[in-house]
């Protein structure tokens, strides 16, 4: 990054023009930007997720079968020039199933980590900046909430309430927050003893003030690294939590209730498990190296 | 360091009276109904509380609560309404198989991840480092079901080298492998995305740092300064890093358990929280949470051993 | 030349080295070349980004994986150590060559003990087994002057103190009696008086061990200490080099004498005295430049300089300045010479802050912490307070209580006549009246802000300017007032230089026109031509604008030149206090003594130095009696240990805590400084 030269008393030379200086901050973000697009991992990922996003857009044109059509006298039949991937135990087109599976787990998951960053950046903000007994309370809650696997608490709260999507991002959402906060706490927590806050305290600042736009600007970084990582998790967990029984139900084309279905046929259908599986593969793993992307020109 | 483990011993009984307590009250106060769910849906409201009042439901949850752990503790966990038959035996049995399965998976990959991870690192920015990191990144985002169903339709329905599902080993080494390799693959890739990835992080770190500066420009030869002053410090970590894994495991057992049908806690969870089987469900959850605390307290003593920072404070 | 070329133990010739950056290399030196004598230790001295520290390392061939050298050589014996085989290579250091660096605590292994640390060397080096090496070890502890080796040796790094550490550093790198000894700001980031104790024992060792040392230093006084020849870099190239004392004495390069010329020398007063500075800052890294790397700074750069590189030029055999016109350096006038001091806002008698009995304590029970222990400070308005003390002295926490970042524990703070003592519940009268100045300017400005937008949000809570319009002429006033200029207000702070950033700080302190400004080292993270600079700055604003500082500073001559008034503390206590001539004049405190002989400074001069015993102790359990009694060079007895030492007065209003009485400290201390005088060299 370049300095603007200043001299110690104005007016001797070795200064830059003004119009250089105003353009600095452009710089910058562009600066960013052409740091993702030279990273690899990045545009790899990128693109990865891009097709998923299509699909999930516009499958409805995409598709050549209607991915709901049951063909009872097509059941099952391995994958040809008619059916890419072949057809399920229904008759469906299992190509169509997976291009329309996209839309149910791309709904799912970006609400539920969007759910998870509201609430955990709340929370990690508050608990970062005021320390003080609530923060013992509540690293001592989060250390209780990790000694049991998180899909287990997804399990149990599902079997209870529910299997609705709707309940599925509340979940994720849920559980994310306080493992979102705790990234987001550690950051406050480093950004707090800078000084600026305490210039900020001086001059009269309220805390809510500060939280938000003091710290807040200067934490996106890991913020967004984190928001990413998650996105990529919220993927794994309702795919996860589809497969196992708990989350969106059939007819739905979602990638891992189709697995969990395919299960029963896998000595004879071996497509009907592993094009859903590759699908969102591919999508997890996209996801996964945007995030990586990101950090390492975040870190440059 | 005495006082040391005994506060972290302290830190981890409070954790698992608040877990237990969590646990407990989830369980209960959800909705859903452990009588209504026994006698279903034709019983009469009064054979439903009548049932209710046999199980102790309709007392004050703190109560139950006491009453619950008090039994715990003292070994009487009850029979489930639902299995007909006695906890104890059944969660200790699959708590058994669901331990041989995760221990052969962590045997297997530990090793692999860390000497990987400390290969990347010290190959910094180099082929062998791109290729460790991007597979470790990719392994950890795949869900169990997914590498599960891949190394099923390979390895057992195309090649046939395994079973489509696994039960529980008997002694002989051949058939340990045959039953465990295929359910244990999913859970190490994902253990192997963590643990290589910590263990190059702590390295680079270390390799970075101004000891090992020191070293090199001691004039050790490499191998020196690798074993002795980098990897002392950079594995450090990792011990903190394997423990905390424990409690991934369990969630990775849910899955692979009932991908391969196989007998162990993770499936019994997962079909005592479906049906609501509260008298299973409530000490399996809990056994699981014993056993993630004795891991991180064991790491926690084992890293106070090796850390002189932390051995020799008071 | 040629004589010390015959005998030089390393000669670099050429040394060019680039860091790859972006796709983009960027120069760092360029075709720098020097020599050290057999047993001769030569200074490399210059600013931040002025390449000394990769000099070091290129010396060591441990430069970070994005450096490329681009030519030259480095002649150890009579091989390049640039091309010179691993095995060969990994020979030479530890045994032929070591190094010292800064930062001790990070430099040593944190889980092995120390002993076997240095028990490596020999044992790779000299092949000794298990046992003799640690005995060679311990040897070695005891050569670098650490009481009880044994028991050290068996030590963990965190056991022991900074200065400890560094003698640990020191021992492992005389382990193998090494031909060179490289050492890069080996007490930066130390204590002024563990850094005397390290630069004594540097001294002591160089009697012992006939070792060439490359001495890295941004300090001048530290380098004018130790070595007998000096380098000074600027912008990647050597621009003068020669004996010390000459160099520093008639220096014949512009950038030289103005660096000079930037430190302020004890008894300088801000009254009388102002500080020059250069103006304009260092080319940026990599910069093509056509001509001489500081034409653009220059006083007596012509057209010649800007067009053409200028070579070493010989001043006398021994001395050589890269310079067309060394021979008018010493002509050029001082750059403040004829700029009047801002006539000063008279001091009124009037109290401004008055702090009373103030502790502050941090935890509770036996594990407290006493930061503070009871302190009074008075400041009047329109005087400026210089507070001195090294770490852990509890200055910082003091200060933080003065403005109300955290409240103290015990005791009252008044200002203006307003009780202030709980921070949080200041009005918002008190916080425009009292500010801060931060010590990094880095952490100090809210990096996602711009500059004008951090100084209008001060105007608007603090000055409470609302309106936009009246807004904007405020802000131009502040500016200018600060020397920013206008087009600086639309960049955030992370495009600006150091001593910009300091700038827009102080400008945001002095929104709401306060009465009183607490600088918090305010120059400790600059340049010294930065530190001049911003210096100037602050005594204009504080004469024009009468207001009061609070000034901490580890910099005895920095304080002296700012401040009229001084405290000294010393574990959490102010044992010294009074206006500043007669704090820096014998009767004083024995702390005040220690501190002030500690100092390094560019006069030639032998200096006895006050040698303090022991490490500072724990705050969390302070000695008894006096707290500084366990290290006091002038240690009575048994009353400094049992007895609370009462406030003695001496001459010119200064008060000090201590048990011998003004006219028997005289005695002692200007004693002690006439025998040092008789036994010294005389002045040059």
């Amino acid at each position: 990054m370049s300095t603007v030269e200043q001299s110690d008393l104005a007016g001797i030379p070795g200064g830059t023009a003004p119009e250089d200086v105003a353009s600095l901050r452009r710089a910058r973000r562009a600066e960013l930007v052409r740091g993702l697009l030279h990273s690899k991992t990045f545009m790899i990922g990128a693109a990865m997720v891009a097709v998923w996003v299509i699909s999930a857009l516009f499958w409805r044109w995409i598709t050549p079968y209607n991915p709901q059509a049951v063909d009872p006298i097509n059941t099952l039949k391995a994958p040809s020039s008619a059916h890419w991937f072949g057809t399920d135990n229904l008759g469906r087109d299992v190509f169509s199933r997976v291009i329309a599976g996209a839309a149910p787990v791309l709904t799912v998951a970006p609400l539920a980590t969007a759910l998870g960053l509201l609430g955990g950046i709340t929370l990690g903000l508050l608990t970062g900046y005021y320390r003080g007994w609530v923060d013992d309370v509540f690293s001592r809650l989060v250390d209780a909430l990790l000694t049991f696997p998180l899909i287990i608490l997804a399990v149990l709260v599902l079997a209870s309430l529910g299997r609705s999507p709707r309940n599925v991002i509340l979940v994720i959402g849920i559980i994310f927050t306080p493992l979102i906060a705790r990234t987001v706490r550690s950051a406050v927590l480093i950004e707090r003893e800078r000084e600026y806050v305490a210039a900020a305290q001086l001059r009269g600042e309220r805390g809510p003030r500060i939280m938000v736009f003091e710290i807040l600007p200067n934490i996106t970084g890991p913020i967004t690294v984190e928001g990413t990582i998650r996105l990529g998790y919220a993927i794994f967990a309702a795919a996860t939590l589809a497969f196992l029984g708990l989350g969106i139900q059939d007819p739905s084309p979602d990638w891992g209730l189709q697995v969990a279905n395919a299960r029963a046929y896998v000595q004879i259908a071996w497509w009907m498990a592993i094009f859903p599986a590759l699908a969102l593969s591919t999508l997890v793993v996209g996801v996964h190296l945007i995030a990586d992307g990101i950090r390492r020109v975040l870190e440059e | 360091m005495g006082r040391y483990i005994l506060k972290r011993l302290g830190l981890s009984l409070i954790t698992l009276v608040i877990v237990s307590f969590t646990v407990f009250a989830a369980a209960e106060v959800l909705p859903g109904d452990v009588a209504r769910t026994v006698l279903g849906p034709y019983a009469s409201q009064q054979q439903v509380d009548q049932l209710n009042h046999k199980l102790g439901t309709d007392q004050p949850l703190v109560k139950r609560y006491l009453t619950w752990a008090g039994d715990f503790v003292k070994g009487d966990w009850g029979t489930s309404p639902i299995l007909n038959v006695p906890v104890r035996p059944l969660v200790l049995d699959r708590l058994k198989n669901s331990l041989i399965l995760a221990g052969f998976a962590l045997l297997l990959i530990v090793p692999i991840s860390v000497l990987l991870g400390v290969l990347a690192a010290l190959n910094y920015g180099g082929a062998a480092d791109r290729i460790i990191t991007i597979t470790g990144l990719s392994f950890v985002a795949l869900p169990e079901f997914v590498v599960g169903t891949f190394v099923i339709v390979v390895f057992a329905v195309q090649l046939g080298w395994f079973p489509t599902s696994s039960s529980v080993p008997d002694a002989n080494p051949v058939d340990i492998f045959k039953q465990l390799l295929l359910p244990s693959i999913p859970l190490m890739f994902v253990l192997f995305g963590y643990i290589s990835r910590m263990a190059r992080v702590g390295t680079v770190e270390s390799l970075r740092s101004n000891y090992t500066r020191t070293a090199v420009l001691k004039g050790l030869p490499r191998r020196q300064v690798v074993g002795r002053h980098v990897l002392r410090n950079s594995l450090l970590p990792t011990i903190t890093v394997v423990s905390v894994q424990v409690g991934y495991l369990v969630g990775g057992l849910v899955v692979v358990e009932t991908l391969f049908s196989y007998p162990g806690i993770g499936q019994l969870i997962l079909n005592a929280a479906v049906s609501h089987d509260l008298p299973v469900l409530e000490p399996a959850v809990l056994m699981i949470a014993i056993i993630y605390l004795v891991a991180n307290f064991v790491a926690d003593v084992l890293v106070a051993v090796l850390n002189p920072r932390v051995r020799l404070a008071t | 030349m040629s004589a010390v070329a015959e005998q030089a133990a390393v000669r670099i010739q050429g040394l060019t080295v680039s860091y790859r950056r972006r796709r983009k290399l960027l120069r760092v030196l360029n075709d720098v070349s020097f020599e050290i004598g057999h047993g001769e230790a030569y200074g490399l001295v210059g600013e931040s980004g002025c390449g000394k520290t990769t000099a070091a390392m290129a010396l060591m061939r441990y430069l970070p994986d994005n450096a490329v050298v681009d030519g030259g050589r480095i002649m150890f014996g009579d091989e390049d150590v640039l091309t010179a085989s691993d095995s060969t290579l990994r020979k030479w250091r530890g045994e032929r060559m070591a190094m010292v660096y800064q930062d001790p605590g990070s430099a040593l292994n944190p889980s092995i003990k120390v002993g076997e640390q240095i028990a490596e060397v020999y044992r790779f080096h000299k092949h000794l087994g298990k046992s003799d090496a640690l005995a060679a070890a311990i040897e070695m502890l005891s050569t670098v002057q650490i009481s009880a080796p044994d028991r050290v040796a068996r030590r963990y790094p965190h056991e022991l103190s900074g200065g400890q550490q560094q003698r640990v550093m020191f021992a492992m790198a005389l382990a193998t009696d090494p031909d060179l000894l490289v050492l890069d700001e080996p007490t930066t980031g130390l204590d002024a008086t563990v850094e005397a104790e390290v630069l004594d024992l540097v001294e002591q060792l160089r009697a012992q061990f006939n070792t060439s040392i490359l001495f890295v230093s941004h300090n001048l006084g530290i380098v004018a200490r130790v070595c007998e020849r000096v380098g000074v870099l600027y912008a990647g190239r050597l621009i003068e080099q020669g004996p010390a004392q000459e160099l520093f004495q008639s220096p014949r390069h512009p950038y030289t004498l103005a660096l000079l010329r930037c430190m302020p020398r004890l008894g300088m007063r801000k009254d009388t005295d102002r500080l020059d500075s250069i103006a304009g800052s260092l080319p940026p890294l990599g910069a093509e430049i056509a001509g001489c790397v500081y034409a653009d700074r220059c006083p007596i750069a012509r057209d010649r300089c800007r067009n053409e590189p200028p070579q070493i030029e010989p001043v006398n055999e021994r001395h050589g300045a890269r310079c067309f016109y060394h021979e008018q350096v010493p002509g050029i006038p001082p750059q403040a010479q004829g700029i009047e001091q801002v006539p000063a806002a008279a001091v009124e008698q009037e109290a401004l802050l008055e702090v009373e009995q103030l502790v502050k304590a941090y935890g509770s029970g036996t594990n407290a912490l006493l930061a503070v222990a009871g302190v009074d400070v008075h400041v009047a308005r329109g005087e400026v307070l210089g507070l001195v003390g090294e770490s852990g002295s509890g200055k910082t926490s003091l200060a933080k209580c003065i403005v109300g970042l955290i409240d103290p524990t015990e005791g009252t703070i008044e200002f203006e006549h307003m009780n202030v003592t709980k921070g949080r519940s200041r009005g918002r009268e008190a916080r425009r009246r009292l500010q801060m100045v931060f010590q990094n300017p880095d952490n100090a400005l809210n990096p996602s802000h711009t500059v004008g937008s951090i100084l209008r949000r001060s105007l608007q809570l603090l000055a409470g300017v609302r309106s936009k319009r009246q807004q904007d002429a405020e802000l131009e006033a502040l500016t200018r007032s600060v020397r920013l200029e206008p087009r600086h207000l639309d960049v955030r702070p992370s495009s600006l230089s150091g001593g910009l950033k300091q700038r827009v700080a102080i400008a945001r302190s002095f929104a709401g026109k306060p009465s009183m400004v607490l600088c918090d080292e305010p120059t400790s993270a600059l340049d010294v031509s930065v530190q001049a600079a911003i210096l100037n700055l602050l005594v204009d604003l504080q004469r024009r604008e009468g207001v009061s500082y609070v000034f901490i500073s580890h910099d005895l001559a920095v304080v002296r030149y700012v401040a009229d008034r001084i405290a000294v503390m010393y574990l959490g206590q102010i044992v010294d206090v009074g206006p500043s001539e007669a704090v820096f004049s014998a009767p004083h405190h024995p702390y005040t003594e220690a501190l002030l002989s500690a100092i390094p400074t560019l006069d030639i001069e032998a200096k006895a130095r006050i040698k303090l015993r022991g490490t500072l102790p724990s705050p969390s359990d302070p000695p008894s009696g006096c707290r500084f009694h366990t290290r006091c060079p002038r240690y009575l007895g048994d009353i400094c240990k049992t007895e609370e030492p009462p406030w003695q007065e001496s001459t010119g209003g200064q008060t000090y805590r201590c048990h011998i009485a003004p006219v028997e400290l005289q005695r002692l201390q200007t004693q002690d400084a006439d025998a040092a005088d008789a036994a010294g060299d005389p002045v040059g």
